[in-house]
């Protein structure tokens, strides 16, 4: 009996709140870029054994707002832009290598969506015998057209700005990291994010083509073990045998660099 | 210095210039200099160089060539030569010319000198930089004096205060720096090192130089498996934050603007609750060096098989010594915790070998998890090195927190949660027994009994009621413990995880004899009702086992009055505690109910001395407890009894606190800051 009152008065807020859930005004996502269009074109070209995913892509709208609760009233008064994040395709490889993908940067739709951000993330295939028995995780390139972009996701710090085309070659070294749990990682190391040199964040304007061929330099792997005696630094062997601590989590890049 | 002919002028219509001699040595100045830094201590063998204004401004000198040919020459005599401090301080420079200085210091050996001094426990609000915030103005109080400012002027000296930005004659190395400008509240005027300047007048006398150490600020964060008020205030303003609907700014402007800025101790405002965060002073070089938010609404899911119950966000922080995770949950009362299409799922391997998990909440983890991959490589990567990893969220954050708790359950996290929902099954509540939590339960909050545990509560008393004393208090889980109780789990149930924090809001019943006819006992009939004065507790069970040294007598004295097996009936394990009051949503907020209470709770404990209404309602209840208690149920009494045992125990929790570096002076900060809030909201 007790249970059951208990079920109950636990029961009946939710009961209360049924017929409020459902009534939400749902925003209209569809794209429907006018012709007449600005559009920016990533052109992505990888060595074997490296992948790119999807393009994450992100509109925003500031006609369709998102409302947000707010405790001052307690209510959803305040509201902040739409979002409408979007997943979008490379083409497949043409006879050079070179994949690509356009995309509006109006979006166009009742909503007049406006791109806000666009985020390619390259990493190791599968397949690839290095990346056996490990997680392979992916390293981005974060391109933001607002001020907001993808700062609060796949953004690190704040964005370098940069106006006209950008052009990529970067170097790029597998580097397979132990953890002190056991688990294995293998990701594609370019460089320490945090500093203003090897940043791939950025705050573009002015741009109509992004093209991306990076140098993956598949045979000198760099290896990062955790410290023996706790607290401690990560050590780093080098493709060249050569070993060395680390002031933080990342490899020595000037020093991958003179060995590629 | 001697004067040779007649130097007075006349001005007239026909000016006539006059040639003046001067003869001997002009007379010399003297002036000492003495650096301390805010505990009045000296700051000994400084390389310190005083530099000669120029003697005109660049405006004078311009005027000066209109009548001249040749103008006139600012530049200073020659400057005098580099002093070093001796054991007080003190450095006296003679021979000085009739000119205005700048001091400077040796830049990168006063930074590394001043790292390692503390911080005076007053604040000198007169130091904030200038806001770039119209509406909020940087806060000046001219009347405001420091200790060292009152004996200087006693002494008839002169005081400066200063950072270490105006003495420097050069950028000191700054360790893990990759912003592009130096600190503002340390070098006010940026990478223009102008030195303090002191005017002529300033001359043959003596300047107390008062210099800010070089110091930031850090979240008061404890390592200790047992309970830490600190930890649970603090946290709670970090799983509050999570909330900000400003994302990145919010948190960027607390960890690298209020975390540098010593004019005050940082706050965090979200109304109605004003958290002024329990903050120690650390070596510069020690301070908060990442702070990121993340938000999973950004991302679209590539196979969305199932409809996503939320989008996922969190933040975390990163210092020397400690890496903190905040999730965000829901502030509203959530329609997820009856969707019924969120069934268990097995749960993955890296979670735990056994056991199932709500759905939902483990999708909505995995989205933010997969796709920021790399932020969370690492964070597993600074962990590597040995710091503590810290997590915390309300609600829907709490459920999250726990699954990112068990996937780093190698680490041995420490989780504070705020009313969170049932998440894991018992099979796997079972196997995270490294993982110290502390599950913080608002009274009645309906969230924190969803999904329902069925017949849990009966159900264990029944089974494990008598096991429990044997297994000892709370029934720590062990490593061996689950392979005893293999066989008496019930795989499919939602267990709670974690030790419970309650704030339990107490009734005392009273009981009356009503009678139709007088003085004939056959037709009475006892009435029951709940007398007037309530109050709310913080009741931490496991405090009654503790094994820190300077709680155990406290706590002994508690077992000895309140035997386990009273305590574990009254707080079984994995479940929540029978309340006074229906299940209420209300209960819920983290902004209105959990940090209000936690605030006061502190306040109470750093501030002895303080009136507060809650302890006018504890005095009233326990005076209710005294007056009626005849009339009251003899099994709630003694629990009431209990409770306030209890209660008076929570101060324990902060001995550990006083002893950590800093601490005290945390405590008392804390204290001139924050005030008495609104603990229930309706």
């Amino acid at each position: 009996m007790n249970c059951l009152t208990k079920t109950l008065a636990a029961l009946f807020p939710a009961i209360a709140m049924l017929p409020l859930s459902g009534c939400a005004s749902r925003l209209d996502y569809t794209l429907n870029p006018p012709v007449s269009n600005d559009w920016v074109t990533v052109t992505v070209k990888l060595p074997q054994e490296t992948e790119a995913l999807p393009l994450d892509v992100l509109y925003r709208s500031e006609t369709c707002r998102k409302e947000v609760y707010d405790n001052t009233s307690e209510s959803h008064m305040a509201t902040v832009r739409g979002v409408n994040p979007q997943l979008v395709s490379l083409s497949q490889t043409d006879s050079s290598g070179y994949r690509e993908a356009k995309i509006a940067l109006n979006g166009g739709g009742k909503c007049g969506w406006k791109l806000s951000g666009i985020r390619l993330g390259i990493q190791l295939s599968k397949t690839s015998a290095l990346a056996n028995g490990k997680n392979i995780i992916s390293t981005s390139y974060v391109f933001d057209f607002d001020d907001e972009g993808y700062r609060n996701a796949f953004g690190y710090g704040n964005p370098k700005n940069v106006v006209g085309n950008l052009r990529f070659e970067t170097d790029f070294f597998p580097l397979i990291q132990s953890h002190r749990d056991g688990e294995m990682v293998i990701t594609l190391f370019g460089g320490d994010i945090r500093d203003e040199k090897w940043k791939r964040y950025y705050r573009v304007s002015s741009i109509s083509k992004i093209v991306i061929e990076p140098s993956i330099h598949m045979s000198k792997v760099v290896r990062v073990v955790p410290p023996n005696s706790l607290p401690g630094d990560l050590i780093a062997t080098y493709p060249d045998g050569s070993t060395g601590i680390l002031p933080y989590i990342y490899p020595d890049y000037e020093k991958l660099l003179s060995m590629k | 210095m001697e004067i040779v002919g007649d130097n007075t002028c006349v001005t007239s219509v026909v000016p006539k210039s006059k040639t003046v001699l001067c003869r001997g040595k002009p007379r010399k100045y003297w002036m000492e200099l003495q650096f301390v830094d805010e505990n009045n201590v000296p700051v000994s063998g400084l390389n310190v160089s005083l530099e000669y204004h120029p003697l005109a401004t660049a405006a004078e000198v311009a005027a000066s060539k209109r009548f001249g040919k040749d103008g006139y020459d600012p530049t200073p005599p020659p400057n005098p030569p580099v002093g070093v401090t001796d054991s007080q301080g003190l450095v006296r420079f003679d021979n000085l010319y009739w000119i205005g200085v700048n001091v400077k210091a040796d830049g990168q050996q006063l930074a590394d000198e001043m790292e390692q001094r503390p911080l005076g426990v007053r604040r000198n609000p007169n130091s904030q930089p200038e806001s770039k915030n119209r509406s909020r103005p940087a806060t000046r109080d001219l009347t405001w004096q420091s200790d060292v400012q009152k004996k200087a002027d006693a002494a008839g000296q002169r005081h400066h205060y200063v950072t270490i930005g105006q003495l420097c004659d050069r950028l000191p190395v700054i360790d893990n720096c990759k912003e592009n400008e130096p600190p503002r509240f340390h070098f006010p005027s940026g990478d223009v090192m102008k030195g303090t300047p002191i005017a002529r007048e300033g001359l043959d006398q003596r300047h107390v130089i008062e210099v800010c150490p070089f110091r930031a600020w850090s979240l008061v964060l404890q390592d200790t498996k047992d309970y830490s008020l600190a930890n649970g205030y603090n946290l709670g303003v970090m799983a509050d934050m999570a909330y900000a609907k400003g994302g990145d700014t919010v948190i960027k402007q607390f960890f690298f603007e209020q975390c540098l800025d010593l004019s005050r101790t940082p706050e965090y405002i979200d109304f109605p609750s004003f958290s002024q965060a329990l903050v120690v002073d650390v070596p510069f070089s020690q301070r908060y060096t990442a702070a990121e938010f993340l938000d999973s609404s950004q991302l679209r899911e590539g196979a969305a098989n199932r409809p996503l119950l939320d989008s996922t966000q969190l933040f975390y922080v990163e210092n020397a010594e400690k890496v903190v995770v905040s999730w965000r949950g829901t502030q509203e009362a959530p329609d997820w915790f009856v969707d019924l299409s969120f069934s268990p799922q097995r749960c993955p391997p890296e979670l735990s070998e056994a056991g199932h998990i709500h759905g939902g909440f483990l999708d909505a983890y995995r989205l933010a998890k997969e796709r920021f991959g790399d932020k969370f490589s690492d964070i597993k990567g600074i962990l590597d090195k040995g710091k503590k990893l810290y997590i915390c969220g309300h609600s829907l954050g709490g459920a999250l927190g726990l699954i990112y708790a068990a996937e780093m359950k190698a680490f041995e996290p420490l989780l504070y949660t705020y009313g969170m929902p049932r998440t894991f099954t018992a099979d796997a509540v079972g196997r995270l027994y490294q993982v110290t939590h502390y599950r913080h339960v608002n009274d009645s909050d309906t969230i924190t009994s969803v999904p329902f545990d069925a017949n849990l509560d009966n159900w264990l008393y029944g089974k494990f009621g008598p096991l429990g004393a044997t297994l000892g208090f709370f029934w720590t889980l062990t490593t061996e413990l689950p392979a005893q109780m293999g066989g008496l789990y019930i795989g499919e149930h939602y267990w709670h995880h974690g030790k419970p924090v309650v704030f339990f809001r107490t009734t005392q019943t009273g009981s009356f004899e009503e009678c139709r006819v007088m003085m004939n006992p056959n037709t009475c009939r006892r009435l029951k009702y709940s007398q007037q004065y309530k109050v709310k507790l913080f009741l931490v069970p496991s405090m009654a086992e503790t094994e820190s040294e300077e709680a155990k007598e406290a706590q002994e004295a508690f077992i000895s009055e309140f035997p386990m097996a009273d305590i574990q009936k009254i707080f079984p394990r994995n479940t929540n505690p029978a309340f006074d009051h229906a299940s209420n949503p209300a209960r819920h907020s983290m902004v209105k109910e959990y940090l209000p209470f936690l605030n006061n709770q502190l306040l109470e404990i750093a501030d002895p001395e303080r009136k507060l209404s809650r302890k006018t309602y504890r005095a009233d209840f326990r005076q209710q407890m005294d007056t009626f208690g005849d009339s009251s149920p003899p099994e709630e009494l003694k629990r009431n009894r209990m409770f306030l045992a209890l209660q008076d125990m929570v101060g324990n929790s902060l001995i550990i606190t006083r002893k950590y570096p800093g601490g005290e002076n945390a405590l008392i900060r804390f204290k001139s800051v924050a005030e008495e809030e609104v603990e229930l909201s309706n």
